[in-house]
């Protein structure tokens, strides 16, 4: 069998699952047969060795643990006691305000930090706009015959182009490490949260 | 052997093969293969199953004008390495305790 029918005949198999699930596994098996074929197996061989497509969308359907949609998560994970979600319920004007109060306080952080990087850039293209100008001020002033002024702005060009190339490293810097910084706090949150639905 | 024990050591088995360093499908299953054979399906579903619960990640890198998916090992799944190992020492008393009875039964 050619790769193409392997793939058509497992996509009518699969039939039935999200259309996303489907297209993840006709990539896998198509990424697995050019791999084998790679390293010199022929096409129907490197077909015959992935096994009966039956038994693939069986293995698939059995065996694949379903992805707890969110509210199943809190559910199945936190559930309370009566008393707890009628406290809870009653409560909701105090951990409401505070839980408001938190979020409005990340957002705070969250801003100035952004606020900082924004206005680093911003530093950096004004100080090569400048830089800019003064090239395009210095040919005008040579033009004009202005040649000392056409060397001292082209001075404060050569002056403004370092700092930007500086600013621009920096920034570029900085921006990368506070982007890391967030995906890794958000990526602990995440296994935080993760490890305690396993135990 | 029992499937959810199986299981459990498969998915050891596949996090252990991205530890060193990322792979993909293909060669993860010849990596495994002098220690244990793994079809191609089963592969699939473990990764599945390691991706949900979020030990490995997947990244798409391009390779001879196609795309090759590799799979990329996240902190949970070196915990999960870590507490195999372990729980490993559990295991082998259970199973020295569970020969030694064997042991008695013959005499």
């Amino acid at each position: 069998m050619k790769k193409h029918e392997f793939l058509d005949q497992l996509h009518k198999a699969l039939s039935g699952l999200p259309p996303k699930e489907i297209d993840e596994q006709l990539i896998y098996y198509s990424e697995m047969i050019d791999d084998k074929m790679e390293e010199g197996i022929s096409e129907e061989e490197a077909v015959a060795q992935i096994g009966p497509i039956e038994e693939i969308a069986a293995q698939f359907k059995t065996e694949l643990p379903r992805k707890d949609t969110l509210k199943e998560a809190i559910f199945k994970n936190y559930s309370l006691p009566l008393w707890a979600i009628i406290c809870l319920i009653i409560g909701i004007p105090v951990w409401g305000s505070l839980l408001i109060g938190a979020i409005c306080v990340a957002a705070a952080i969250l801003s100035t930090i952004f606020a900082g990087i924004i206005a680093l850039w911003a530093v950096s293209v004004a100080i090569g706009g400048c830089a800019i100008g003064a090239v395009v001020l210095a040919v005008m002033q040579f033009i004009h015959g202005q040649a000392a002024t056409a060397i001292c702005l082209l001075g404060g060009a050569l002056v403004c182009m370092g700092l930007t190339i500086l600013l621009v490293l920096s920034s570029k810097a900085v921006t990368k490490c506070i982007l890391w910084c967030i995906k890794r706090i958000i990526s602990e949150i995440r296994n935080f949260i993760a490890k305690r639905r396993r135990s | 052997m029992d499937i959810q024990l199986k299981r459990g050591l498969l998915d050891i088995c596949v996090l252990a093969a991205i530890r060193d360093q990322d792979s993909y499908g293909y060669q993860i299953i010849k990596d495994m293969k002098p220690y244990i054979e793994l079809s191609e399906s089963t592969l699939y579903t473990i990764l599945k199953r390691l991706e949900i619960a979020q030990m490995l990640t997947v990244h798409t890198v391009e390779h001879n004008g196609r795309l090759r998916k590799y799979y990329h090992i996240t902190a949970l799944g070196r915990d999960r390495i870590r507490e195999f190992k372990e729980e490993w020492n559990e295991i082998l008393s259970i199973y020295q305790f569970v020969t030694k009875e064997d042991t008695h039964e013959k005499t």
